[in-house]
């Protein structure tokens, strides 16, 4: 059982007595770490001094953190609702790109050659790198304008290196049985060159939101 | 009861605490005179009045300039909302309402108070905001008031039912003349620390000198804000996250403060500054 001591609704911050472990201060962006420990007199300075309200009784106990997030997550919108027209911009955090500084900058296209590319995420690199080259910030600096562009065109091959794969598995028809058998034997070789054909052209194995 | 003027008791505790420090000079065993020299110059050199803010608070700031406190917050709320401000106080502080609301009716303009902490260069309590506004050196300037007290002063000078303990609070207070003074004998025990800790031993989330200050606070007051480096790449964080999937509300009003800060930053409003984590 978890229990709200304390919440600021605006960014979604809670204190939360957690079992009898003591209290934690939970904040987005709500991660298994995220949540650390803090002393109890805390709860009467971020009530009496930092704008915390004490929450009523009908929102004082969740099962789990996963209600307890959805609550805290689920109410910022409202709590800031007259105050920020329109709502949360969707794009709130890509918006942030045409601020980050050129070790911020370094550090994403780091992060895309070493985590996105090997890992095929391929969707995200592009669309990261296709947002950095436009900014004054980088087409100002020819190594980070170099290394998007580099890594971009590696994204753009790797791609279609794996869409000619996935093309060459749909076309050769003739040859499915024998590379995959049993799966042929169960399901017949038309039916795994549609699914071959599928996958090509949506360039991903599993149909999310689709 | 006439209300206590606290910066009054604050200016009068001065030759109390120069006394108490001579006298810490002379004891048995005195403490390392260099070190006391130094950290007291440390907290008058780098001191600064700093206040720590959620996100949200942090983007209103400066995107308005306003700050308000509590009593202000609830004064706003029950303008638009049309209900008493007694009640929404109540209601809002819950089982500390009484502690909170005796400490402000002890003092002299007890409900204009403003709580920070004196900092000497640390991020400050992070536990109630990412973002630590550092006020300018030039405060505090004529008309502000400020006085300083050893620890937080609802949980070391007020009880649960609400009886403020002035006689100890008394000792404890010192006027803007006497804030390095007051943190030397406070520290006096911990100075063998490696001096780069000194600034989070100062100020920490559990532990720190409170700055109580009534004074009109607004952009330009505000030096720079500090941001320890863990908050400030898990924002990036955000950032990079976000051309790949779609933020949670939580993590889109976050974005959104930062980028305001951001902008101030970009807008030379005010210093963004990231400190490694002490």
């Amino acid at each position: 059982m978890l229990e709200l001591l304390a919440i600021a609704p605006e960014d979604g911050w809670a204190l939360v007595r957690s079992g009898g472990r003591g209290v934690r201060l939970v904040r987005p962006p709500y991660t298994k770490n995220s949540a650390a420990f803090v002393s109890e007199d805390s709860v009467s300075v971020a009530v009496s001094k930092h704008g915390f309200l004490v929450p009523g009784p009908e929102h004082s106990r969740f099962s789990n953190w996963r209600e307890l997030v959805a609550y805290l997550d689920g109410g910022i919108g409202a709590a800031r609702g007259t105050q920020v027209s329109g709502g949360l911009p969707d794009d709130a955090g890509e918006q942030l790109l045409e601020f980050a500084p050129p070790d911020v900058l370094r550090e994403f296209l780091r992060r895309v050659e070493e985590e996105l590319i090997p890992e095929g995420r391929w969707d995200h690199a592009e669309n990261l790198l296709l947002k950095m080259l436009v900014l004054d910030s980088v087409c100002g600096d020819p190594g980070l304008r170099d290394k998007a562009v580099k890594l971009l065109k590696r994204v753009s091959s790797e791609k279609e290196a794996k869409a000619a794969a996935w093309s060459g598995l749909a076309m050769e028809g003739n040859d499915i049985g024998k590379r995959f058998p049993r799966a042929t034997e169960e399901y017949g070789s038309e039916t795994i060159g549609r699914i071959a054909q599928a996958v090509q052209n949506r360039g991903m194995v599993f149909a999310f939101g689709s | 009861m006439p209300l206590v003027d606290l910066f009054d008791l604050a200016d009068e505790n001065a030759r109390r605490l120069d006394d108490r420090f001579r006298a810490l000079e002379a004891g048995s065993p005195p403490p390392d005179p260099g070190d006391l020299r130094r950290f007291e110059e440390a907290v008058t050199k780098h001191g600064r009045v700093a206040l720590n803010m959620r996100p949200w608070i942090a983007a209103e700031f400066v995107r308005t300039g306003k700050y308000l406190n509590m009593n202000d917050a609830v004064r706003e709320d029950a303008a638009l909302s049309g209900r008493p401000e007694n009640e929404l106080l109540r209601e809002r502080l819950g089982r500390f309402y009484q502690k909170r609301v005796s400490f402000d009716a002890t003092f002299d303009d007890g409900c204009r108070f403003q709580y920070g902490v004196l900092n000497i260069g640390s991020a400050g309590p992070r536990s109630y905001g990412l973002f630590c506004f550092v006020l300018k050196k030039t405060f505090p300037k004529a008309g502000d008031r400020v006085a300083y007290l050893k620890r937080d002063s609802l949980n070391g000078y007020v009880a649960d039912d609400g009886r403020v303990d002035t006689g100890s609070l008394h000792g404890d207070l010192a006027p803007h003349s006497h804030r390095h003074r007051l943190a030397a004998l406070k520290h006096s025990d911990d100075l063998d620390t490696r001096r780069a800790d000194w600034p989070a031993m100062l100020c920490s989330d559990d532990d720190y000198v409170e700055a109580i200050f009534v004074a009109d606070l607004g952009k330009t007051r505000v030096s720079e804000i500090r941001i320890a480096r863990s908050d400030y790449e898990s924002l990036w964080e955000l950032c990079f996250r976000a051309h790949g999937r779609r933020l949670s509300d939580g993590e889109k009003a976050l974005a959104f403060d930062f980028r305001v800060v951001l902008e101030a930053g970009r807008n030379r409003v005010i210093t963004l500054k990231v400190l490694d984590d002490a």
